[in-house]
């Protein structure tokens, strides 16, 4: 094994020394060439350079090649006069170039080409050449050159016509595996993806075939194989260098037909650095904001809706672990370090079965890995914020680590503010940390290890402080059983927590405190049953803990009697089992099965009402005491997974998809966003899970070979128990929620259209959504009816959405970017008039979500100017410039109404009410 | 330093964010509602009172706008003619003295000066229990009076109270004089009398909700009002009459919504708005906001008293400064001139044969008690 590690290193240093050594030598290409033999291009070019040519004049007769190079590397120039032929070369160090029709050229590499030390090279060598035969199944090749023929088994060993290849892609170098690579066999049009560990397994006809391997960001790469029996291949992939002009990138350009999720987006990081933000930082919830069917309820808040779900009804994960407040600073920032990100996948619609406990969508974030052969490491200075990421090998090629900070410096500021701002006094910081480890102990095992910890703290200008954390650890085996069964182990553990204090008052000093916990614990397995049926099966368990509030006295004067809300206890225990089946390479189906239970357990005492009364202090019936772990309450029930595809052609395809999701975590806010106030309550036998049904379907067309993509979705969604208000609720410190909620149904439906250019100088998208969601409470037995007991629409129904993200290279060091958004405003219950009744003054209030405050419209820009490229320098630095909202529109972010000496005032609160301009610093090294 | 400006012109522009007035543009038939206030009562010899208003615009200054002009009738379901309502005052609707029965259904039919017709869903008559008891309890934090009710038939459930109060007030001394322009001008002995011992009132302000509907019986023990151990109203005798109505489901709530009503919203502790609407709505366009709910229910009522005698020995100490003065118009004037301090008596002598003449007087609060209440006994006292 340890060979093998340093046999990559060595391909992988060759491959960059022999570019570098070409170059230098022989410097460059300039020829003109119009419909010539090959004769006469040979000659061009041996008589401006030292190369030599080798070829068979008859094979190659029937080419005519028209070129016009400038200063181009020999290999630069071979590939143009070659390409759509299949004619190979190679060049030896002598400066021989030899080509020949068809077949491949596998030149031994000569020792003097590598400038490493002498035993180091001969080692390798002595590696290479005891590559062939393999024993099947054992040692993988890493795959790395597009003109060799990698053999694969053992000839004769079985007669059956076909044999399974299974190995990982990774990226050169790093030896990341590489997620979500496709393998695709061109004659057959089998193919693959590999999975979450970069693994992947492809069944084959015998014999020479052509693979072509593509992946997010890399090189597109040939392999040519030669396959006797089963065996494995390792793959190893270049980073797409997208400063070279030669490189066309076409990161996945066929997945959207292809792939059979629908509803789902996958946005790698270097898109998401691509979208100005406030303040000029990389912002992953930001961008998926501008995806379609991806709403805010308003600026500063981070927590999103999709399709028409609730802030709480998306499940984030962070490598497995759950975050409940994805954002920093009241959602000025996300949770996120983008440094640490690799890419980040939405699913909106179809949601595989192996995810469950919310009833909207689930945002996988996936983080990089640390490189496993140098340290590298990068900084940012910004306006409110520094960043600093450290990452390397630990044991080199097997075990890295990855670290990445995040903090903030603004309470400098704050106090520079003149008094009469209004914001003298405010405090604000924040810090994360993130550190994931990864150890490969063999080829068959692998551990990961993320730790997240995060700590924000704000008296948003009053005399409140609001702090909150979120604090996460997971560690991950994955284990292949064997080249078709793959299993991923995970247990972790998720804390988030809130504190919130005032001392302005000895008297009343508190302190109110909310925390959440959870144990995760889950088995994922991957197995190719067959070349058409993939399955997905596992297990896992969620233990949650949390306590619902605790109000404490601050200091000795403080009067405040402590009350503490009692703890509350479940266990969500679930089993999924998802069939991938590919019918044939037009159509397939995903169908999926996952069976939840969810058990309420003590100790608790819950208080009992009378049947068909609302639920309030009247119609409590009793109180009834649960012991500890007692089971106070059992929801379960299946959920169904199902979605297909059918490819018209290869640029045309239709998906369908249906899903029911249930949750059983609710989030009670008097905010329609995430707020530091928010309570999160289990279900029990008062508050019922919520439910969730979801009908869709996608149209997908390919324009221009895959540079351009239209997509179509629409979907129509019902929901059953969702939590909405009585009037007058209270939901801070209420020890029995139930008498101040009601359970609502809802529809949702809309229509997401997307037309996106992801490749070229010019990238980036255009989205339109429309979308509603309508809740009902007519069930006159929960109390008095909203809205007389029709629809009415929830907080966060903005039923119009446009978003523009686009990217323009102008040269290879500048680009600008543009984002614009238009959206409806959401919607708000208002007073529309006082009154006096009883004697007192009272305020009339509109229905629910009658009104809208204003319309949402923004637009920023931002300029990306990257350093030089030169290789070697000790630092590579990059600015981002740019102007967040440069129309200065003041777009409301909340209304609100307080009584002023007896009259009510309403007031509209824009949070970037200016154009605000931004400057970033990074530096790489 | 030029980029250290820069960062903090970008963080100023993002902290001094704005905060602006924010007048939500009302369609125009928005913005006058017509508000009702009142029940229809049941038994023998009930007057019923309704109470019509307009809602105000947030920024008018206003108190409130009565809807004067208005024509308002119960009807009973099935019957033919119903029984008109005279305005008293502005905005308040009385009835004759009239029979209404428990079990039939009413309602109100209100035709504006503007044409519109409102009427309340038909309510059935609900028979009020009789109270049987209001009593007081001395708690570690005071008094606390009780009402104490129960329906056999247990269909009551819903319950609302208000009360009225009074106690007696007394002076620390008779003022037996007047000051007016430099001179003291007796006072008429009635007028003494009617400083010296006063009534003072007081009436719920808070909507007082009960409900045994989680109950297995329909028995109800609600606290109405609560005051100090020693405050003013039990120094002599105090007083509670205690209205007790039996309501609907429906009425409940509403009543329940409009006690939670608020005008704070938006806030991250505020309460989530309550509506208000409640069974009235124009029979033309039941699309508009009517904001009232009139029941049909009878009314009981229970009265308690509270002497001096009754509760724990009380510590009197009244605290009264003091002045006097000489007959002079200079010194009267400096003495009694602002009206802080009463003249009480008068004291006459001589020294060394030369007569004199002092006026005594007190702080005005404790001399005259029509500070505080008025001088008319109730009749029940």
């Amino acid at each position: 094994m340890r060979n093998f590690l340093l046999f990559i290193f060595c391909i992988q240093f060759f491959l960059f020394s022999s570019k570098a050594s070409l170059a230098q030598r022989s410097g460059s290409v300039t020829l003109q060439v119009n419909n010539s033999s090959i004769e006469e291009f040979v000659q061009q070019i041996e008589s401006k350079t030292p190369f030599r040519f080798f070829y068979d004049p008859h094979q190659l007769a029937d080419i005519r090649i028209t070129l016009q190079i400038n200063e181009q590397p020999i290999a630069s120039v071979l590939e143009q006069a070659f390409k759509g032929t299949n004619i190979q070369f190679a060049i030896d160090p002598q400066q021989n170039v030899f080509l020949v029709r068809g077949k491949e050229i596998a030149t031994t590499l000569p020792p003097d080409l590598f400038p490493a030390p002498a035993g180091l090279v001969d080692k390798a060598k002595s590696v290479a050449r005891q590559q062939l035969p393999l024993e099947p199944g054992k040692t993988a090749f890493i795959a790395a050159q597009e003109n060799k023929v990698y053999v694969i088994g053992v000839k004769g060993l079985n007669q059956e016509a076909r044999a399974t290849i299974s190995g990982f892609v990774k990226e050169a170098g790093t030896v990341k595996p590489l997620i979500g690579a496709t393998i695709f066999h061109q004659t057959t049009g089998a193919g693959t993806a590999t999975d979450g560990n970069g693994y992947f397994t492809l069944t084959l006809p015998k014999g020479p075939q052509a693979l072509t391997i593509r992946s997010l960001g890399m090189k597109d790469a040939k392999r040519q194989v030669i396959l006797f029996s089963n065996g494995s291949l390792d793959i190893a992939l270049f980073p797409a260098n997208t400063a070279l002009k030669e490189v066309l990138v076409q990161a996945e350009e066929e997945s959207n037909i292809k792939k059979l999720q629908m509803g789902m987006e996958k946005l790698d990081v270097s898109t998401i650095k691509q979208v100005p933000t406030v303040f000029g930082e990389a912002d992953v919830l930001r961008v998926i904001l501008t995806l379609p069917g991806v709403k805010s309820v308003g600026e500063a808040t981070t927590g999103f809706n999709v399709r028409g779900g609730a802030t709480d009804q998306n499940l984030i994960l962070f490598n497995d672990a759950t975050l409940y407040n994805p954002s920093h600073f009241f959602g000025f920032f996300s949770a996120f370090n983008p440094e640490i990100i690799k890419d980040v996948e939405l699913y909106k619609s179809s949601i595989p079965a192996k995810y469950g406990g919310r009833v909207s969508s689930v945002l996988n974030i996936n983080s990089r890995e640390g490189n496993k052969v140098k340290i590298a490491g990068s900084a940012g200075i910004g306006l409110l914020t520094s960043r600093l990421n450290l990452e390397g090998p630990l044991m080199k090629d097997k075990s890295s680590f990855l670290f990445g900070t995040r903090t903030t410096y603004s309470n400098w500021l704050l106090k520079l503010l003149p008094n009469d701002s209004g914001y003298k006094g405010s405090k604000a910081s924040f810090y994360d940390v993130n550190l994931h480890l990864n150890h490969q102990f063999n080829e068959n095992n692998r551990l990961a290890v993320t730790s997240y910890w995060s700590k924000d703290a704000s008296n948003l200008n009053t005399d409140t402080l609001f702090s909150y954390s979120n604090r996460n650890l997971s560690l991950k085996w994955s284990h292949a059983f064997s080249s078709k069964f793959f299993g991923n182990f995970t247990v972790g553990q998720d804390h988030y927590h809130y504190e919130n204090y005032s001392q302005a008052n000895p008297i009343t000093a508190y302190k109110l405190a909310f925390s959440l916990n959870q144990a995760n614990l889950k088995a994922d397995f991957t197995y190719e049953l067959h070349p058409k049926h993939t399955l997905s099966l596992g297990a896992g368990a969620v233990y949650y803990n949390l306590k619902p509030g605790t109000y404490r006295p601050m200091g000795t004067e403080s009067l405040v009697l402590p009350v503490e809300i009692e703890q509350e206890k479940a266990l969500e225990s679930a089993l999924y089992i998802e069939d991938n089946f590919a019918v044939n390479h037009r159509l397939s189906f995903s169908l999926g099965l996952r069976f939840s239970v969810f058990n309420y357990l003590g100790a608790q005492s819950i208080d009992t009402y009378a049947a068909k009364l609302p639920k309030d202090e009247f119609s409590k019936t009793g109180t009834k005491t649960f012991g500890e772990n007692e089971v106070v309450q059992t929801y379960s029930n299946p959920e169904v997974r199902m979605s297909g595809r059918y490819a018209f052609t290869e640029n045309f395809s239709v998906k369908a998809g249906y899903n029911t999701l249930r949750q059983n975590i609710h989030m009670l806010s008097n905010t329609t966003a995430i707020a530091p106030t928010d309570i999160w309550k289990l279900s029990d036998p008062n508050i019922k899970p919520q439910l969730s049904q979801q009908l869709s379907l996608g149209l997908y067309q390919n324009l221009f070979s895959n540079q351009l993509e239209l997509s179509a979705e629409t979907y129509y969604k019902k929901l059953k128990n969702y939590l909405d208000y009585k009037s007058g609720a209270v939901l801070v410190m209420n020890p029995h929620i139930e008498t101040d909620v009601v359970s609502t149904h809802g529809k949702a439906y809309g229509v997401e259209l997307m037309v996106k250019k992801a490749a070229g100088n010019f990238n980036g998208w255009v989205s339109y959504t429309y979308s509603r969601i309508f809740l009902q409470m007519n069930d006159a037995t929960q109390g008095p009816l909203i809205n007389k007991g029709e629809f009415y629409p929830a907080a966060y129904d903005k039923p119009h959405d446009v978003t523009f993200v686009g990217n323009q290279k102008i040269s290879r060091r500048f680009s600008v970017s543009l984002n614009m958004t238009y959206s409806t405003g959401r919607p708000v219950t208002i007073p529309i008039g006082r009154f006096t009744y009883g004697g007192s003054q009272k305020t009339l209030y509109s229905g629910r979500n009658d009104y809208r405050i204003p319309d949402y419209f923004r637009t920023d820009l931002s300029l990306n100017i990257e350093g030089n490229h030169k290789l070697k320098q000790l630092t590579h630095n990059s600015w981002t410039l740019g102007v967040y909202n440069i129309t200065g529109r003041k777009n409301p972010y909340s209304v609100y109404f307080t009584s002023d000496k007896g009259v009510v005032k309403g007031y509209k609160l824009s949070v970037f009410g200016a154009a605000i301009p931004f400057v970033n610093f990074n530096i790489r090294f | 330093m030029k980029s250290t400006s820069f960062y903090i012109l970008g963080a100023l522009l993002l902290l001094v964010s704005c905060k602006e007035p924010f007048i939500p543009e009302l369609e125009p038939t928005e913005k006058s509602f017509l508000v009702v206030e009142g029940y229809i009562n049941l038994g023998q010899g009930a007057v019923t009172t309704v109470k019509l208003s307009r809602t105000l615009p947030l920024q008018d200054p206003e108190a409130q706008q009565p809807e004067t002009g208005a024509t308002l009738t119960i009807e009973e379901e099935g019957a033919n003619a119903g029984f008109t309502m005279q305005e008293q005052t502005a905005g308040v609707y009385v009835s004759e003295p009239l029979k209404l029965e428990a079990g039939k259904n009413y309602r109100v039919k209100i035709k504006t000066k503007n044409g519109k017709i409102y009427a309340s869903t038909y309510e059935t008559g609900k028979a009020t229990p009789a109270i049987d008891e209001v009593i007081w309890k001395w708690e570690k934090d005071g008094i606390r009076i009780y009402v104490n009710s129960h329906d056999p038939l247990n269909n009551t459930r819903y319950y609302h109270w208000t009360f009225e109060d009074v106690w007696q007030i007394q002076s620390v001394e008779k003022s037996y004089f007047r000051y007016e322009n430099g001179k003291m001008i007796e006072r008429t002995p009635l007028e003494t009398e009617q400083m010296f011992t006063c009534w003072g009132y007081g009436k719920s302000s808070d909507l007082l909700l009960g409900s045994t509907a989680g109950l297995s019986q329909d028995t109800i023990s609600f606290p109405v009002t609560a005051f100090g151990h020693h405050t003013s109203r039990t120094k002599i005798k105090y007083s509670i009459e205690v209205t007790q109505h039996a309501l609907s489901q429906q009425e409940f709530f509403f009543l329940q919504g409009m006690k939670k009503n608020t005008s704070e919203m938006g806030g991250f502790f505020d309460p989530q708005p309550s509506e208000a609407l409640g069974n009235i709505q124009n029979l033309a366009d039941s699309n508009e906001i009517v904001v009232g709910y009139l029941g049909a229910y009878s009314t009981q009522k229970k009265r308690l008293f509270i002497r001096k005698e009754d509760l724990p020995e009380f510590p009197t100490k009244d605290k009264c400064n003091g002045t006097y003065s000489p007959d002079h118009p200079d010194s009267l004037q400096v003495a009694f001139g602002s009206g802080a301090f009463l003249p009480t008596s008068k004291i006459t002598g001589e020294i060394e044969n030369v007569p004199f003449t002092m006026f005594l007087g007190l702080q005005a609060i404790c001399v005259d008690c029509r500070i505080f209440g008025k001088s008319e006994k109730p009749s029940y006292w």
